[in-house]
């Protein structure tokens, strides 16, 4: 870090380089781009809308993988009970997912900066109070806490969302507030309010600045966590509504028939999730490892 | 404003910090699991008074309480006791735009030129955005401002868009100074500023600071932990223990004729060929720590020439000579007279041919 300071690379560059050294971070990188890619243009290159009727047949129901439907369209990964496109549920399954996910973590990313960047910069009561609650957060188990939410507040993406960012912006505060801390102290800060600079300006202006590397890669891995607890409440049946399928919800639905055989509409969208959390968390490891200055040679 | 009446006046100055306890320790503490934690008493009843365009150099070990000093003064930090004036004004009464003005007429220098700048902003921004926020220069003045004080101090104004890391030490703490010139002070606060430099760099940044101080009719306080530093620049020099205040004088007088038995050690310590050779430190002993500081004079149990009474009785600062004050029991109060504790080498032969 240092090092990449003196040569006056950027903060991207870093990344950049840092992720293109190493093969299974590349990898891992390049499949969360095409999957991203894919959910933003699932409406695109869907092979049908799944949840348009009249693109649906329901004579093509329940069809294995591969099969020629009555349509005179190939299912390459198979139907489902209603006779829908698999590859087309997943790719939008996987564009709810991924919304939800990314709108969760990047929610519980701000309110955990802001609390945590308070935190470390009052310092005193105000400190103590706020970690006492991330304490508290912490300690307990996330789907547990995000069902609790769930069976109180009720079903829906916004509901969702609420739970997912209350499980979640306890551990953004806690990183925050570490690195906070130790900028809070170094004299560029006390200059700044020797400046006369105002509060929420060395907070906002200086000292956040300096604490992005730790931040984006808990952004990383907790929007990998929210994309996963998302679909574990959609498993358990209380996230998302029938009617905004994420992967979760597929896998749900797949697994009431998986044991008469119908493996592929449970297996396939399982897989996908597998995958897309998998890379994500590999890109986080990496990343870690890019910008801690602790960990770099 | 009168001659009579100092610029900066600090008065029975106490600053305490005790460690900050978490509701688990405090529990602990509550049923006798824990021990209270320590308080360190960084400054104990410092009175120091800075006349306008007056150079006071305040000099002392490491850990005696000289930054905390300053950031006092610099109304940085919420006392425990005594009161801060500046033109005769307590300067923690102040409000709203007085407070603003007397914060920014007072900046700090700090020591380490790494993190005093912020490692993400360019000099543009480092130096530009307090005079902006401020409204100090209008909003298209900003790079011409910012522009004339890196020429100011020094600096090639073509490096305006460059980050701190692309500087040297010197040129950073060139920065430094730049930024805290930006908002127009008139009493500057060095702590230990050229500490972490090159002694080859150290000479031009105390050069810098001299001109500017002449340029700028500027106040300055001078910390640092070496004597040998602050000659060249101060018109008095100031000696801190432990927290207090131990002996004031003008910078000549220090150093021919030092009263206090601890000034005079630290004369005895600066090496006469290789200046750079040896630290304060090596006064005889360890400094004892300011979370539990001996009874007494702090001094005693470092002093050779401790009596009984160093032990239980503190010694107040008293006139030793015209602008010279002293906290010492000997000599009745006046501390000793000569320098002819620790002999070394040097003095011997100073002895010998007559010099002492
Ligand atoms: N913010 C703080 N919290 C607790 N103790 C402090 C704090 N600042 C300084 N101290 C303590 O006060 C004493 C004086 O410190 P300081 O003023 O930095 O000394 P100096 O600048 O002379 O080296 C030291 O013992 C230091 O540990
Ligand atoms: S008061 Fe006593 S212990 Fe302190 S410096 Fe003077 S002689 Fe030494
Ligand atoms: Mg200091």
């Amino acid at each position: 870090m240092i090092a990449a300071r003196i040569r006056g690379e950027s903060m991207g560059a870093r990344i950049a380089r840092g992720l293109l050294s190493s093969p299974k971070a590349t990898i891992a990188a390049i499949i969360c781009v095409v999957l991203i890619t894919s959910a933003i243009l699932a409406p695109l290159i869907a092979p049908q809308n799944p949840y348009d009727l009249t693109e649906i047949d329901f004579f093509d129901a329940k069809l294995p993988p591969m099969s020629e439907g009555y349509t005179g369209m190939t299912y390459l990964l198979g139907t489902d009970g209603q006779g829908r496109d698999m590859l087309s549920a997943m790719l939008y399954g996987l564009r709810t997912s991924l919304a939800v996910g990314v709108t969760a973590g990047l929610l519980a990313m701000m309110v955990g900066t802001a609390l945590g960047l308070v935190a470390a910069y009052r310092g005193g009561v105000i400190d103590s109070f706020i970690m006492r609650f991330v304490d508290l957060m912490l300690g307990f188990p996330t789907i547990l806490v995000a069902l609790m939410i769930l069976v109180v507040f009720g079903q829906g993406v916004d509901k969702v969302i609420l739970a997912l960012v209350f499980v979640q912006w306890a551990y953004f505060a806690r990183a925050v507030r570490a690195t906070a801390m130790v900028e809070t102290g170094k004299e560029y800060a006390e200059a700044a309010r020797c400046l006369g600079i105002p509060a929420w300006r060395i907070m906002g202006g200086h000292i956040l600045p300096n604490c992005l590397p730790p931040l984006i890669v808990i952004a990383t891995i907790q929007v990998a966590g929210a994309i996963a607890a998302e679909a574990t409440l959609s498993f358990l049946g209380i996230g998302l509504p029938i009617t905004e399928p994420s992967l979760g919800l597929l896998i749900a639905n797949g697994y009431q028939v998986m044991l008469a055989g119908l493996y592929w509409m449970s297996v396939y969208p399982g897989l996908l999730l597998l995958v897309l959390v998998f890379s994500v968390n590999i890109v986080g490891d990496r990343l870690r490892e890019i910008l801690n200055p602790r960990l770099a040679q | 404003m009168t001659d009579a009446q100092p610029m900066i006046e600090a008065a029975g100055v106490i600053k305490n910090f005790r460690r900050k306890t978490d509701l688990a320790e405090r529990i602990a503490m509550r049923v006798g699991l824990a021990q209270e934690p320590g308080t360190v008493h960084a400054l104990d009843d410092v009175s120091l008074s800075i006349r306008r365009g007056e150079v006071v150099g305040l000099v002392g070990e490491s850990g005696c309480g000289k930054s905390t000093f300053g950031r006092a003064v610099a109304g940085m930090l919420p006392l425990t006791g005594g009161v801060v004036r500046r033109n005769g004004q307590d300067i923690a009464k102040l409000k709203g735009a007085e407070a603003r003005a007397m914060r920014l007429a007072t900046q700090i220098i700090f020591q380490d030129p790494m993190s005093s700048l912020n490692p993400r902003k360019k000099v543009l921004e480092i130096i530009g955005e307090a005079p902006r926020l401020h409204g100090l220069v209008a909003r298209g003045g900003v790079r011409n401002l910012v522009e004339g004080l890196m020429d100011q101090v020094g600096l090639d104004p073509a490096m305006i868009n460059r980050y701190p890391h692309q500087f040297s030490g010197g040129q950073r703490q060139r920065i430094g100074i730049a930024r805290a010139l930006a908002v127009n002070p008139d009493f500057l606060i060095c702590d230990e500023s050229i500490a972490a430099l090159d002694v080859s760099i150290q000479a031009q940044v105390i050069n810098l600071l001299v001109r500017l101080r002449q340029d700028l009719s500027l106040t300055l306080l001078f910390i640092s932990h070496d004597l040998s530093v602050v000659r060249y620049i101060s018109d008095r020099v100031v000696i801190m223990y432990l927290g207090r205040v131990v002996e004031s004088a003008p910078t000549d007088r220090v150093f021919a004729a030092a009263r206090h038995p601890y000034t005079q050690a630290l004369l005895e310590e600066i090496p006469r060929i290789d200046r750079r050779g040896h630290r304060f430190s090596s006064v005889k002993g360890e400094i004892p720590s300011p979370m539990n500081p001996p009874g007494g004079c702090h001094f005693h149990p470092r002093c050779p020439l401790a009596m009984d009474r160093c032990r239980v009785e503190r010694p107040m600062l008293k006139q030793a000579g015209r602008d010279h004050a002293v906290a010492c029991h000997l000599d009745g109060g006046f501390g000793r007279p000569k320098p002819t504790l620790f002999p070394t080498q040097s003095t011997l032969q100073a002895a010998e041919s007559g010099l002492l």
